[in-house]
């Protein structure tokens, strides 16, 4: 039994270090997994996530966004679906369908029309950033089913990008650390009770026993 | 590779922790934005009065609301009087009643105090689409000491609304009970007399049908329920209703002789002069009104004002 438990310890603590050291490892002291930098068209005003894409970035995700033509005016927003989808239901852009690490990006295309209204302009953004060229943003996701909007709001067909997103998690290099820790506990003391009953070292105490009372008798 | 795998279950495991479904429903406003919507509407209302200008008025009001303060600026034109003086700003509201949505149009209700502190107000907002902005459709006043009844809350903290066709809950649908109710009002002997509390807005309206006129004249009131749009469910299963009613006041001279309005009247503002054969004035309330499920209805609150008038 002793021994079952400790190869099982054992076990567990050689999946909790390489859970660790992934974890450490791909975030990071500063928390984040980073998609790196990647070219994106959209047609139409620009791009529009579908609400399940962003259950991915949770609880904070930083996005970074570069225009190809740095004189291009940005739009870049976060609201609740239902806003989102009315604004946009006469409008061309692409929808971003799914998102994944390190770069999955599948879209769609919608067509349309231009966009209705100068987005900045609207009081229902929960988050909202405006610019020219590029722009930065850092949002800690709300709980309601929100869409992230990146237009070019000047009216263009076309919308050409390099896009970056960082998810921050944070306290995740902390708990690769911790995990580390555990798994060096877990094979400590799992090796030390590994060892079957009625092995090499402990048969020769015994036979070493066994003859020094024969001596003593 | 193993600890990609690893990392990325951890994050798309936490891929949603906490947040609502995709397709959850948005509530109306939270109370900050009734708090700006209020005080948005108090400053536009406030520098359309100062002219007296209805298309500014219409960029804050709509429906029977807009109609009743437009009638209000022409009377105000006609006997030079201060618009202001009916109209009534706003404090900040105490409680917000915001309904979820799946999309556009959204509406919610507020109860606030005018800032005179004489009367509460139960104001509702609507908004046509995420373009255009909250506008006020009503505003009935309600006694200071009045309780409004519990709400029922649904899973978003979202208030939920009465559908007025549905008889859930009630003795029969919404819709129903208010053409009974007009019915009530424009005739002293009505059937349906008995299926409503006799509340003191049903008393005014008997008051006025009662009130002395000249001798040479013929008064009638009529009274036409519009379909109800905005409903609250309350907590014991009831309804709290949003009610638009028209009114419209008959008077037929009968034999030689003529009348005139009081110059200084609303009506008088319309029809100045002398009537000899017959005049009609349009009168537009917006009152609230509370359905129980083991009661009769009541109205707990009103607002009224003239929208138009015509004598020959």
């Amino acid at each position: 039994m002793r021994w079952a438990v400790g190869w099982l310890m054992v076990s567990l603590g050689a999946v909790a270090g390489i859970a660790g050291v992934g974890l450490a490892g791909v975030f990071g002291p500063d928390n984040a997994l980073s998609s790196g930098s990647h070219s994106v068209t959209a047609i139409g005003a620009g791009f529009v996530s579908a609400p399940a894409t962003m259950r991915f970035f949770t609880p904070t995700v930083e996005i970074q966004v570069t225009a190809a033509d740095e004189s291009r005016e940005l739009f870049l927003g976060v609201a609740h679906h239902v806003d989102v989808d009315d604004f946009m239901a006469d409008s061309a852009y692409t929808r971003v369908d799914r998102v994944g690490l390190p770069w999955t990006f599948e879209t769609t295309a919608v067509p349309g029309g231009p966009l209705p209204a100068d987005p900045a302009q609207l009081d229902w953004w929960l988050l909202k950033q405006s610019g020219t060229g590029s722009l930065q943003m850092r949002l800690p996701l709300p709980k309601a089913p929100v869409e992230l909007v990146l237009v070019d709001p000047s009216g263009h067909d076309r919308l050409d990008v390099r896009l970056q997103f960082e998810v921050v998690v944070r306290g995740a290099f902390y708990a690769g650390l911790g995990l580390m820790l555990l798994a060096l506990g877990l094979l400590t003391v799992g090796w030390a009770m590994r060892r079957r009953p009625g092995t090499t070292g402990d048969v020769y105490v015994r036979e070493r026993a066994a003859s020094a009372v024969r001596g003593a008798s | 590779m193993a600890a990609v795998l690893v990392v990325s279950s951890l994050v798309t495991g936490c891929a949603g922790a906490g947040q609502s479904g995709v397709d959850s429903p948005k509530v109306a406003a939270t109370f900050a934005v009734a708090q700006t919507t209020v005080n948005l509407y108090n400053h536009g209302a406030q520098a359309a009065d100062a002219t007296r200008d209805a298309g500014a008025l219409a960029t804050v009001e709509s429906g029977s609301a807009l109609q009743i303060h437009q009638g209000l600026y022409e009377v105000a034109t006609t006997l030079d009087i201060d618009a202001q003086w009916a109209s009534g700003y706003f404090a900040l509201p105490d409680v917000v009643f915001a309904p979820a949505f799946d999309g556009y149009p959204m509406w919610f209700a507020a109860s606030t105090t005018d800032q005179g502190k004489q009367t509460k107000a139960l104001l509702l907002f609507t908004r046509q689409t995420s373009l255009t902005p909250w506008v006020l459709a009503a505003a009935p006043r309600l006694a200071v000491t009045t309780e409004l009844p519990a709400v029922a809350i649904g899973a978003e903290g979202n208030a939920v609304t009465a559908d007025p066709d549905d008889s859930v809950g009630l003795s029969g649908s919404v819709n129903q009970a208010l053409t009974r109710f007009a019915d009530v009002l424009g005739d002293v002997n009505s059937a349906y007399a008995e299926d409503f509390e006799d509340d003191a807005f049903i008393a005014s309206a008997r008051a006025m049908q009662s009130a002395s006129q000249p001798a040479n004249v013929v008064f009638s009131q009529t009274w036409q329920a519009e379909p109800v749009v905005f409903a609250l469910r309350l907590a014991d299963g009831g309804a709290l209703v949003f009610a638009t009613l028209r009114r419209i006041d008959h008077y037929t001279v009968v034999g030689k002789g003529v009348f005139a309005f009081d110059p200084q009247s609303a009506e008088g503002a319309f029809v100045p002069g002398k009537i000899r054969d017959s005049a009609e004035a349009a009168f537009v309330h917006q009152v609230v009104l509370v359905f129980a499920p083991d009661g009769k209805p009541h109205a707990i609150g009103q607002y009224d004002g003239i929208t138009g008038a015509r004598g020959t």
